[in-house]
């Protein structure tokens, strides 16, 4: 179930959100089966985050199964004001970011981890199994995947992460906000600079490796257009 | 639109919202024309928006397959092994019934525990049959068989030690006969169990054999409160360990019980063992409690109990409180360790309005050794895993 939320209908989305309470309310109830339907259900969505976050299969796996032994001992706390995919996906977040924090898997090490294993675990090999270009356009696809896929590597954890949410995910910005603990004007901002912090990693990665510091931050380009109002990040 | 909203610098959500086409169609002209006046801003931000549908169609990697019986395994081991000694609220319990004693791991896991027990089997197969070739070798030599083993010790025998057992070979078998029996046709304590009622006077117990013969009080806490953990160490390898929670505050810790049963494994009911239980344990004595007007209270960042208050229940409306009585029994999975037992002891007493202590019982009702896939499998598992565990029952009392 690797659905993105956003290409979900309305309707599609309250049914989903009905099925979510009502499967909260069989286990509460202690129906064994509700468990695992719920992580059956989510799996692919949570490994997903976590994949993203880390970029490694194994890693990615372990984190994903952490995340839920977390759910279940946790969900006791789940009181229902967010979505249960929602608050889901908070916990998981939590637990990827937990662990980069915690291991200093910063963007360079986990690419290096990358290309010390090229025949297995590389950013690109999960696109070119799972989909299925057409000759034409299909080296040209490969690379920018596979460039995006690095360049998100080599984002600090919490930029990633916005980015995983949001364009990955499909939450939407209040949602956001619910994951990662920020205000909504914080969510905001945030994004745009990871958005902008991403494309300057691409920069970086289509000039020559090591060329440029992908983690410089926002240009002075920038500086001349936009207007960084610290104090209007909490109010919108 | 006026020269001042014009002019007005643009801020980054008001960039987002462009690259995300997410603004009013006035808002979006007012950024389109401030982009327009820098030309390598604006390649950049179509740019940041082309990055942005190429994040949204990355395909996602789908969860690799055995994931979720990685996170059975996660739990067993976190929740099985042992009561850690993190908050009482991390115990993990499997759910009650016999049928589903794996509660929702047992679709995952299942197949898992089939192969385990196929491979379990067939080496079990294979060193029985080296052993009889070892004897008839012996044998055709002139010398003596080798000495077999006739009485389960609880360490060597790992769940075959039940079967070694004939059948009026053991005092055991009588009561393990006369448990299938209760089970069978239904005892008074089981009913009586299942609806909550307080459980009829027992058979005397070691308990309160001691505490007939003994002072008021002072011998009855010796009693109670006198197995340290290794005493409780030694109790649990004869099989004779309990643990006695005592709550002010039943329909909690039951409902506790309950909640944490649904998401690991750890304690389960047993009806057939709680109703041997019942018919031979006495609920703490009256005399034992710090005040007959108080159960014993417990704080959670404490640990002390406190002595009777002397309170008058009637004047704050409370009611008096009843005799004491065995609100439920259910079987504990622990490590055959003192440490692992204080664990779970602590654990037990750290519920707001709990109190547990090691108790004893008259006659073997735990299991010393646990029979089980797993504990047959132990050799399968990591070092960690490698300790005998013990099922020890928890025994629940309250006054209310």
């Amino acid at each position: 179930m690797a659905t993105n939320r956003s290409s979900r209908t309305p309707e599609q989305r309250d049914a989903d959100d009905a099925r979510e309470l009502e499967l909260v309310a069989r286990i509460r109830r202690g129906d064994p089966d509700a468990w695992a339907e719920l992580l059956e259900g989510y799996q692919d969505r949570l490994h997903a985050v976590c994949f993203r976050m880390v970029h490694h299969r194994e890693l990615a796996a372990d984190l994903t199964q952490d995340a839920m032994v977390k759910i279940i001992q946790g969900l006791e706390t789940y009181d229902g004001r967010s979505k249960l995919s929602t608050w889901m996906i908070r916990v998981t977040m939590n637990v990827c970011l937990s662990k980069l924090r915690s291991e200093k898997l910063r963007r360079h090490a986990s690419i290096d981890g990358m290309r010390e294993r090229p025949g297995g675990d590389r950013f690109g090999e999960p696109f070119e199994q799972s989909r299925e270009p057409s000759a034409a356009s299909g080296v040209e696809d490969k690379d920018r995947q596979q460039r995006l896929a690095e360049a998100l590597g080599r984002l600090s954890p919490e930029q990633r992460a916005i980015l995983i949410l949001r364009d990955a995910r499909g939450l939407d910005y209040e949602q956001i906000a619910e994951v990662m603990d920020l205000a909504l004007g914080t969510v905001k901002s945030r994004l745009f600079r990871a958005r902008a912090a991403l494309r300057e990693a691409i920069e970086a990665l289509e000039a020559g490796p090591e060329d440029r510091d992908p983690s410089a931050g926002s240009s002075a380009e920038w500086a001349a257009l936009v207007d960084r109002n610290d104090a209007r990040e909490g109010g919108r | 639109m006026s020269n001042e909203r014009t002019n007005r610098p643009i801020d980054e959500a008001e960039l987002l919202g462009w690259i995300e086409n997410d603004l009013p169609s006035e808002e979006h002209r007012r950024v389109s024309l401030a982009l327009s006046r820098h030309p390598e801003l604006r390649d950049r931000v179509e740019q940041m928006r082309a990055d942005r549908q190429a994040l949204r169609l990355l395909p996602d990697e789908p969860a690799p397959p055995g994931l979720l019986e990685g996170v059975a395994d996660l739990l067993e081991r976190e929740l099985l092994v042992s009561f850690d000694a993190g908050p009482a609220d991390d115990l993990r319990l499997v759910s009650g019934s016999e049928e589903a004693s794996r509660g929702w791991l047992s679709p995952l896991v299942g197949e898992r525990a089939g192969r385990r027990l196929g491979l379990a089997a067939a080496v079990l197969l294979m060193v029985g049959g080296l052993g009889y070739l070892g004897i008839v070798m012996v044998q055709q030599a002139g010398g003596p068989p080798p000495a077999l083993p006739t009485e389960s010790s609880g360490v060597t025998g790992r769940g075959i030690a039940h079967h070694e057992a004939g059948p009026g070979g053991n005092p055991d078998d009588a009561r393990i006969a006369e448990a299938s029996r209760i089970e069978s046709t239904g005892s008074p304590g089981a009913t009586r169990l299942a609806s909550g009622e307080t459980l009829g006077p027992p058979e005397p117990t070691a308990e309160l054999l001691a505490m007939e013969s003994a002072e008021p009080g002072e011998a009855a806490a010796s009693v109670f409160e006198e197995i340290d953990a290794d005493r409780a160490l030694a109790l649990a390898r004869e099989g004779r360990l309990i643990i006695r929670v005592r709550t002010t505050m039943p329909e909690q810790t039951l409902a506790w019980l309950d909640r944490v049963a649904r998401t690991g494994e750890g304690v389960r009911r047993d009806q057939a063992l709680a109703s041997r239980l019942a018919s031979v344990i006495e609920p703490t004595p009256i005399e034992w409690y710090p005040s007959r007007d108080l159960p014993p209270m417990i704080y959670a960042n404490g640990g002390e109990e406190l002595p009777g208050s002397g309170i008058d229940r009637e004047a704050l409306g409370m009611g008096p409180l009843g005799p004491p009585r065995i609100a439920e029994i259910v079987l504990s999975e622990l490590e055959l360790d003192a440490r692992a037992l204080e664990r779970a002891r602590s654990a037990l007493s750290r519920q707001p309005g709990q109190s547990a202590v090691f108790g004893e019982s008259p006659e073997p009702m735990g299991e010393r050794v646990i029979d089980s896939p797993r504990g047959v499998l132990w050799w399968l598992g990591g070092a960690e895993e490698w300790l005998p565990r013990t099922r020890v029952p928890i025994v629940v009392e309250t006054r209310r």
